[in-house]
């Protein structure tokens, strides 16, 4: 800066003297002098600026249709608290349960396996369910007594925490990639089964409930994951039938009550959801200029 | 009035010179001043630096500045008044306050180095204000002490102006190199006010240090002492061996005369002249006259008799090597070296004051060795002129005679004394070299056996045993012995090199002592456990039931009942509380079985106490260690499980979130497990997750008690180092006599009553010497200081402790150690670690049985020829 006693210099000071009439048109560059104060905007300024550019338009009955996939995975949470209070509340036997649990996954299987979307070999497969059935037994008596001192209320509150946690860290993509479903979720669901099944008194029906768990939690999202890729309407008939069974549970345990709620929020969730979504869509309000982050461009093959 | 002191080491080449302005009189001194560079000439209250002061507060760790308040006092090498005012070529004072700052004052005592240096001067200034000023010097508390410490960060701010008044210093001491500005002299208080002459060490042209005045002499002839054959010192000097190696003999010599006319003695270089009850007044005979001050420094002459001497650095208790050892082990101490390198290096880029020549650190150990060595010099000599005086002239008075001869009979008597000790000496000691070569020998044996380590990472028997520690110290000390007594016998012949004899001596008698006081101790409390050896029995007798049988059992039995409301696991619970109750019942039946022998193993106990009070702690330990052994091992069991499960659950957990951990890379991966891999890991995750309450109470339930145990055995050990290494001999003789134990040396301005007008006597009798008028000696003033010792600090001889206690913190209340404890890891009790202390007085190898048979071979040898010696003196005298 000029010290008090060099002379004043004769040059127009940008921010200090307003020039009416500036020469030049003013360009959007900050290491350019130009002849406008640091704080003047420009009309052009935002001229680039665009709204709501990649905003996508939902139709209703594509939405409905995925909404399936998130029915169909509350579905089998619910389906198995039903057959959780069922054995636990009602004493039926778990074992019919675990036979039933098992011919429907030997039916998938084999299905699965036909259809030619093995990759593991079948003694590969083999070996490793007959090692977690063998662990399983080996460690139903020591699960069985394992929770004996906690008092019940708070394996409830654990359990449903573990399955809120476990719906909420699902995989619901779409697609054949994957062959496991992601391990969170997986072992969320199955710990939760671990901590419900330590409440329930012999050792077989620890065991039987267990491995009922295990095929719900374990192998059937790899079912249904490879079904809807392969064909949707039997991923639909799938839901369906997933669907009228949980009803039957609901039916059984809290009665037409609870068959009316749970089938009222399905239905919601199938028609409701998606038709509110597309209402709310008109809010958005998305903003998008030159200042963005560039974007490649990938081009499909 | 303007007033500078000089702070001077040796006169050869530069020094700091602290030049120090002043008003009259200065009653807040230690009160910082935000205003600094400019104060009023007249009016300002406080002592003010010019800017040569940073550099001795630099230069000089410690520096103590004691009472200075007045005119200028110059050095040989510094400038004289007349070159002062281009010290500060800008005309800057800087007050001494914003130079040392008010911290200085603490933690400067500077112990460490000892290292204060007091300077200043005092003298009215000639002309009318005369008698004014020297009426606030008497206000002035003589006590004024600016401690000028060591803390840099404050000092140096105009590194310009420091480095101009550096080479105007450096110009004027060439300007002065011919002519020595100032004459420093140290004198012995006890020097008599007679006529005589004055020996002592000539280190330079203006640098003397006095040994001692002979008044029965005169020049001549002390000449002549010196330059004879016949005397100690004089001639073919056959002392020259034995003191070549602790000064320089060529500086010894005739310095000067006291209370002597002009004429005799003229060429010397100091003519004193001292009056009864006053300070000696100094005048350079020598030709030209440019002296133009003295500085006098008192000291109080060291009584080699009485082991006392001076010394710059704090006199070590511990051995050398084993303190270095010590500290080369520590972590801390690792960092802390590190950090020292790094500010040295960082000094090397910083203007930093002068650099200090070897000579110049080296000046100041050279006059303390010249000190220390006054007395024993004086004696040498004083025998010497006697030997002179009885050659030149018989004994005229028949009562020097009677004096004379009433000396040389006690003399004999003493002679035959210690013809008589080395005799005994002599016959006794075949024998007690060949017990002490068997009792080596036994010795060596033992201390293989213990100190044998078995192969692998098995601990040795003395890593294990307190008792058997204690054995090894015990034994090692006796080995160290002999070899100290030699060394001891033999320094003590060679005119004793104090600064290594004395710790030396310290140590030895130091471990005799504790041994000793541990004897007599250790006597009265094994009596006291024999006499009272059924309710000690009895007493054990309910501890071991009442805590390791029914307690532990009712502990374990709690646990297994859902303690406190805890939710445990009932199986795991049942399980490990059958396992463990197995484990203590097997332990009190097993000492069921050793409990009829209790009583003879208290009366053991109490034997053991007549060889010393720390054998029957260490047993005691050591049965405190025997009889919790169910502890120990449940607690490592428990701890084992608990550190295995609490690791499987991390990586469980791992598992759990689809993670694991790259050891390659030390870092967490996420991967994409198999199905059967997750869901039997979160089996398992969930089973451990629920048993580890269960696992946790019983671990920390061991680990409780294990500590309870560890603390109690602490405790014993740390009394046993009391015992072992308590410094009682050096308190003892810090209270007896403290000048045995130098921790430094310190400088006082000394301003006494009648010095005023004393100077100005000398003054008058100067002008009307110099009645020429040479400025430069009208200049002339003396400057009096006295040195004294410094007694070492009671907390430094406690310094090992400090160090320990230091060590053991942080070992043992760390985080680490926290953590190690809360996951389950063994906890590392580094037992040598802690005997440390133990060993610190004896050397890191034992010597060996070769180099003990060699010695005391010599030592006999010595012993013999004494012997002879002494009966060719008594013989040859009868």
């Amino acid at each position: 800066m000029s010290s008090v006693d060099s002379p004043p210099k004769r040059t127009p000071r940008y921010g200090s003297t307003p020039n009416p009439r500036p020469k030049k048109s003013w360009r959007k560059l900050l290491w350019v002098h130009q002849p406008y104060p640091d704080n003047y905007v420009d009309v052009s300024f935002l001229s680039q600026l665009k709204r709501n550019m990649h905003v996508q338009q939902y139709s209703f009955w594509a939405l409905s249709s995925d909404s399936t996939v998130i029915i169909s995975h509350v579905s089998t949470v619910a389906l198995f608290i039903c057959v959780f209070v069922v054995i636990y509340n009602f004493d039926w036997n778990p074992a019919w349960f675990a036979f039933s649990g098992s011919f429907f996954t030997l039916i998938g299987y084999f299905v699965w396996d036909y259809l030619g979307n093995n990759t593991t070999s079948r003694t590969a497969t083999f070996k490793s369910a007959v090692l977690i059935v063998s662990t399983l037994l080996g460690l139903s008596p020591v699960l069985k007594s394992l929770t004996q001192s906690t008092s019940s209320d708070s394996i409830w509150a654990i359990s449903v925490w573990l399955f809120l946690l476990n719906i909420f860290f699902h995989d619901y993509s779409v697609g054949p990639k994957k062959t496991v479903p992601p391990t969170l979720s997986t072992n969320l669901a199955i710990s939760a089964a671990i901590v419900l099944a330590s409440r329930l008194s012999t050792t077989l029906s620890v065991f039987s409930f267990l491995l009922f768990s295990i095929e719900l939690f374990g192998l059937f999202p790899i079912f249904s994951r490879w079904l809807r890729s392969y064909s949707f309407i039997g991923h639909l008939f799938l839901t369906a039938f997933l669907i009228i069974i949980t009803e039957l549970g609901m039916l059984r345990i809290g009665g037409w009550w609870a068959c009316g709620i749970w089938l009222a929020a399905v239905l919601s969730a199938a028609l409701i959801a998606p038709g509110w979504l597309i209402a709310l869509q008109k809010y958005k309000n998305e903003i998008q200029g030159p200042w963005d982050p560039a974007k490649p461009v990938l081009r499909n093959r | 009035m303007t007033v500078s002191a000089s702070l001077n080491g040796d006169s050869s080449s530069t020094k700091s010179t602290l030049t120090i302005s002043t008003s009259t009189k200065h009653q807040q001194p230690h009160t910082p001043r935000p205003e600094s560079s400019k104060p009023k000439k007249n009016g300002n209250r406080d002592l003010h630096l010019f800017l040569p002061p940073s550099q001795a507060m630099i230069r000089h760790g410690g520096t103590t500045i004691s009472g200075a308040r007045s005119v200028p006092v110059s050095s040989s090498n510094s400038p004289t008044e007349e070159t002062a005012p281009n010290y500060h070529p800008h005309g800057r004072n800087i007050s001494i306050l914003d130079a040392t700052g008010s911290s200085r004052r603490e933690g400067t005592r500077a112990a460490s180095t000892g290292h204060r240096v007091a300077s200043g001067s005092q003298r009215p200034v000639p002309g009318t204000s005369e008698k004014a000023s020297r009426k606030d010097h008497r206000k002035v508390p003589i006590e004024n002490i600016y401690r000028v410490g060591n803390r840099r960060e404050c000092i140096i701010y105009d590194y310009d102006a420091i480095f101009s008044y550096r080479e105007n210093v450096k110009a004027a001491t060439r300007a002065h190199k011919d002519k020595p500005c100032l004459t420093r002299v140290f004198w012995p208080t006890d020097c008599r006010c007679e006529k005589g002459v004055l020996v002592g060490f000539q280190n330079s042209m203006s640098d003397f240090v006095v040994i001692a005045m002979y008044s029965e002499i005169d020049v001549s002839t002390m000449r002549r002492i010196f330059s004879s054959s016949e005397t100690v010192l004089g001639g073919d000097r056959k002392e020259e061996k034995m003191f070549g190696y602790l000064f320089d003999t060529s500086k010894l010599g005739i310095v000067g005369t006291l209370n002597l006319p002009v004429e005799e003695g003229d060429d010397l270089p100091l003519r004193v002249t001292m009056r009864p009850g006053s300070k000696p007044r100094f005048s350079h005979s020598t030709a030209g006259g440019v002296s133009t001050g003295f500085q006098v420094v008192f000291y109080e002459r060291p009584l080699s008799r009485r082991l006392q001497y001076f010394s710059f650095i704090p006199i070590t208790l511990e051995l050398a090597d084993r303190s270095s050892a010590n500290s080369a082990e520590d972590e801390d101490d690792k960092v802390l070296k590190k950090r020292q390198d790094l500010i040295s290096r960082i000094q090397k880029h910083t203007k930093f004051g002068f650099p200090q020549t070897d000579e110049e650190n080296n000046s100041i150990q050279v006059w303390i060795n010249e000190i220390n060595f006054a007395q024993e010099l004086d004696a040498l000599l004083r025998d010497a002129v006697a030997q002179v005086l009885e050659k030149d002239e018989a004994c005229e008075n028949t009562w020097e005679s009677l004096k004379k001869y009433g000396h040389a009979a006690g003399l004999k008597v003493a002679q035959g004394l210690s013809f008589l000790w080395t005799a005994t000496l002599m016959m006794l000691m075949w024998v007690l070299i060949a017990g002490i070569m068997v009792y080596r020998v036994c010795s060596e044996a033992v201390l293989l056996v213990i100190e044998w380590c078995p192969k692998g990472t098995l601990p040795a028997l003395k890593d294990v045993s307190a008792t058997i520690q204690q054995l090894d110290l015990r034994l090692q000390q006796a080995c160290y012995w002999p070899i100290q007594y030699i060394t001891l016998r033999n320094q003590k012949r060679n005119l004793m090199i104090r600064t290594t004899f004395q710790p030396e001596y310290i140590r030895f008698y130091n471990s005799l002592w504790l041994v000793a006081n541990d004897i007599i101790i250790g006597a009265a409390v094994g009596a006291y456990m024999i006499d009272n050896r059924d309710k000690i029995v009895s007493f054990v007798d309910y501890c071991i039931d009442e805590f390791l049988t029914t307690g532990l059992r009712q502990t374990i039995e709690w646990l297994m009942d859902w303690p406190g409301g805890l939710k445990l696991n009932n199986e795991l619970v049942a399980f490990f509380g059958e396992l463990f109750l197995w484990v203590i019942e097997f332990w009190s039946s097993t000492l069921r079985l050793l409990r009829p022998c209790l009583p003879d193993l208290i009366y053991f106990f109490g034997l053991s106490g007549f060889v010393g009070a720390t054998f029957p702690i260490a047993l005691i330990a050591d049965l405190i260690s025997f009889l919790t052994i169910q502890i120990y091992s449940c607690y490592l069991a428990s701890a084992r499980i608990y550190n295995w499960q609490l690791t499987s659950l991390e990586s469980l957990f791992h598992l759990f979130r689809g993670k694991r951990r790259n050891v390659l890379r030390n870092r967490i991966d996420s991967v994409d497990y198999d199905l059967d891999q997750l869901l039997l890991g979160t089996l398992l995750f969930t089973l451990l997750t629920f048993l580890l309450p269960t696992v946790l109470v019983f671990y920390l339930t061991f680990a409780g008690s294990r500590l309870g145990i560890i603390i109690v055995n602490a405790i014993l050990e740390s009394s046993l180092a009391l015992l072992n290494h308590f410094p009682l001999f050096a308190i003892m003789l810090r209270l007896k006599d403290s000048k045995r134990l130098p921790g430094g040396i310190e400088f006082d301005l000394s301003v006494g009553a009648g010095d005023a007008g004393d100077v100005e006597e000398e003054e008058e009798e100067e002008e009307e010497k110099s009645a020429d008028g040479d400025e430069e000696s009208t200049a002339a003033q003396v400057v009096y200081v006295n040195l004294k010792p410094v007694a070492l600090p009671i907390v430094s001889m406690f310094q090992q402790y400090f160090l320990l206690s230091k060590r053991i913190q942080r070992h043992y209340l760390s985080l680490r150690v926290v953590s190690l404890l809360l996951t389950g890891q063994f906890v590392p009790i580094q037992r040598s670690r802690l005997y440390s202390l133990q060993y610190s007085m004896l050397p890191e190898q034992r010597f060996g049985i070769k180099e003990l048979w060699s010695k005391l071979r010599e030592f006999s040898r010595v012993v013999g020829s004494e012997f002879w010696e002494k009966l060719g003196a008594v013989t040859g005298a009868s």
